[in-house]
């Protein structure tokens, strides 16, 4: 690895670690866009907690929180079902309940590792 | 042969364009334009005039594959490499992007240390065929 490659190596290290630090507040914007969905079932609510599934589930991967996109895709796939009116009574709630609460757990492993 | 030195890149999510930017310009020395979204990307291609364009696939407003559509009807970028970024990509997706016209899809999440080695090799191998 020359001189370059090892600055960026670094920076890229530096940006993990400042990614994991801000997980608990975008785990908490799921949480309070899937709270807006439940309370108000509009394509827009749908469409915002949808997004930053899609969004956490991409860019965890990318900085190697492997099991935490797992969670966000499959979170995101279950999202996807939704579909106009958008009825989010159970099973649908239930599942969506479980895997916040899968990624909450994997969130604190991450936080004790 | 045409040589790569400019690329355009869009991608919504501010921390894999960070990323990206790292891998593309810092390490692989090319140089970089980014876009938020696939209207942007129509919007700046011919300012930019890029070798190159890489393009996320889901994008909130004018996603990837629409953006490379729009990007073909410019007489410029009829022939331009494009490479889509994507997590989500079955096969039928996957053969789905080569007949819109891709020249190769690069899945994510991707090693940021070999990412400009990766683009650079799609662009010398869409040169040759063309």
């Amino acid at each position: 690895m020359n001189t370059k490659e090892r600055e960026i190596a670094e920076k890229l290290r530096a940006l993990t670690v400042a990614f994991g630090q801000q997980l608990p507040a975008r785990l908490k914007e799921i949480r309070q866009l899937w709270l807006a969905l439940c309370h108000e079932p509009t394509k827009h609510n749908h469409d915002n907690v949808h997004r930053i599934s899609h969004s956490l589930a991409g860019t965890s991967a990318t900085f190697g929180f492997t099991n935490l996109s797992v969670a966000a895709r499959e979170l995101e796939n279950i999202l996807a079902r939704i579909e106009p009116p958008y009825d989010i009574s159970p099973p649908l709630s239930t599942e969506i309940e479980e895997k916040l609460a899968v990624m909450d757990q994997l969130l604190t492993e991450c936080q004790t590792d | 042969m045409a040589e790569l030195t400019k690329i355009l890149y869009a991608e919504d999510e501010p921390d894999i364009q960070v990323i990206v930017r790292m891998a593309l310009a810092d390490l692989g020395g090319f140089t970089l334009f980014i876009c938020n979204n696939g209207q942007e990307v129509i919007d700046n291609a011919e300012i930019f005039s890029p070798d190159l364009v890489l393009l996320d696939v889901m994008m909130p407003g004018l996603d990837g594959p629409t953006a490379l559509s729009e990007l073909r009807k410019k007489e410029p970028f009829k022939h331009t490499p494009v490479i889509f970024m994507t997590a989500k990509a079955q096969n039928h997706e996957i053969k789905q992007y080569i007949e819109l016209g891709a020249a190769d899809i690069i899945i994510k999440p991707f090693d940021p240390m070999t990412l400009a080695v990766t683009v650079k090799e799609i662009f010398d191998r869409a040169q040759a065929i063309e």
